[in-house]
């Protein structure tokens, strides 16, 4: 999968997490907790969602290099080197 | 044969609108298998049958609204004798058949949006009346506690540490947990205020605020929290805040709450000092979690701290009685292995 396509992958994943909040729209730079209004509960879901969708580990640890979708697009780039 | 009934899903629910069937005549249903959606003033919600047995008849057609109470499906009960043909209703049935059935919606998303937004109205005139009421006849006096929570959160990044995200729990869950069993050691504040005095409950059941995306809130109810290990009770909370966002809360998620707990541990509140939902007598609200500075001996460290604050009815109990459950509950954050 290309680079716009994780992208246009992670936001449909954020779209399910959290519906009606914005997700296809929120630019690449924002931060996603404060942006979708996502609590602990929904941010817990997408990290299951990617750990889903990616076959990835997403360790408690890991939750600062999600914050965005630039960073989280970042991370899974990591993540397939 | 029994009638499966329309259960009262609140102090304040009069009616109900079936949605849809989602069983039919003929069909086997279990204890717990869901059976209609019917739409409150608060939410739609899946019916559980309370019953086994074999659907015999529908008897409210989608789209009627009915009072609490009324005989929405007739069930041939498992073990009854058979006596189906003649007892069936025809008539009801035929009517049921005849008028053009509601279109049937995908549970993640049941309603148009014209429709989400009559809901959403709804259940903001709901939550205006409840909380108006709260307002007007509960006394509501206030106690407040900063409780450093670093045990806590140290055995939850351990917990969570070792763990992949279908298994990690959120700090609500433990939270959730010693409230219960502060409530046991304070059960002045587990009840029910009515007919001028209070009533209270055997059972510590948690109602749990759940903020809904787009504005509003559902409070469904968790049951007897006391009794859940703390990795059942979070996993049962994933699954009711889910049911509440996605519109598809059952009828058991609704049950009476005896205490409510609201949580804003990540949020950028220190403090919510809440409105308590009659007939309730108590509400709990935790704070955002945050790094303060504590004395420890004779030297200041930096502590994980959330500011509890609890909300009560200055009928039923005193100030004292809030104060004993701050302090029950900071003990028991002390020791989270222990929750």
């Amino acid at each position: 999968m290309n680079a716009s396509g994780l992208e246009t992958k992670l936001r449909a994943l954020l779209g399910s997490v959290a519906p009606g909040a914005g997700a296809e729209s929120v630019p690449l730079e924002a931060d996603l907790r404060f942006e979708l209004d996502l609590d602990s509960m929904d941010w817990l879901e997408f990290c299951l969602a990617i750990e889903r969708e990616w076959k990835v580990a997403v360790p408690e640890s890991d939750y600062t290099r999600l914050a965005s979708l630039s960073s989280c697009l970042e991370y899974l780039e990591s993540h397939r080197r | 044969m029994a009638d499966l009934l329309l259960p009262s899903l609140g102090p304040d629910m009069e009616s109900g609108t079936v949605l849809e069937w989602r069983v039919g005549p003929g069909d086997r249903v279990q204890k717990g298998d869901i059976v209609a959606v019917v739409d409150t003033e608060k939410a739609a919600l899946d019916i559980e049958s309370f019953l086994t047995g074999r659907v015999e008849a529908l008897l409210v057609a989608p789209g009627t609204k009915v009072p609490v109470g009324t005989a929405l499906a007739r069930i041939k009960l498992e073990d009854a004798p058979a006596a189906t043909e003649l007892l069936r209703d025809s008539s009801v049935e035929e009517r049921v058949s005849s008028e053009a059935p509601l279109p049937v919606h995908h549970s993640s998303e049941r309603a148009t949006a014209e429709e989400r937004g009559e809901r959403a109205d709804r259940m903001r005139a709901a939550v205006a009346r409840s909380m108006s009421r709260s307002n007007r006849d509960i006394p509501h006096y206030f106690v407040s506690a900063d409780v450093d929570i670093s045990p806590l959160a140290t055995w939850l990044d351990g917990y969570n540490g070792i763990r992949g995200a279908t298994d990690r729990m959120v700090m609500s869950a433990p939270l959730l947990k010693a409230t219960a069993l502060a409530l046991r050691r304070v059960p002045e504040l587990n009840g029910t205020w009515s007919e001028g005095r209070l009533k209270r409950s055997e059972s510590l059941n948690l109602g749990v605020v759940v903020s809904l995306r787009g504005g509003g809130l559902l409070v469904p109810t968790l049951c007897e929290v006391d009794r859940l290990p703390t990795a059942t009770l979070m996993a049962t909370l994933r699954e009711v805040v889910r049911r509440a966002r996605s519109n598809t809360l059952r009828a058991s998620d609704l049950a009476e709450a005896s205490f409510t707990v609201t949580s804003l541990v990540d949020s950028a509140a220190d403090q919510v000092w809440g409105t308590i939902f009659p007939p309730q007598v108590a509400l709990v609200g935790f704070g955002r979690a945050r790094s303060s500075p504590r004395w420890i001996d004779e030297s200041v460290v930096s502590r994980q701290c959330v500011t509890v604050t609890l909300a009560a009815d200055h009928r039923a109990t005193d100030g004292h009685v809030g104060a004993r459950f701050l302090d029950a509950l900071g003990r028991l954050l002390e020791e989270p292995e222990r929750l």
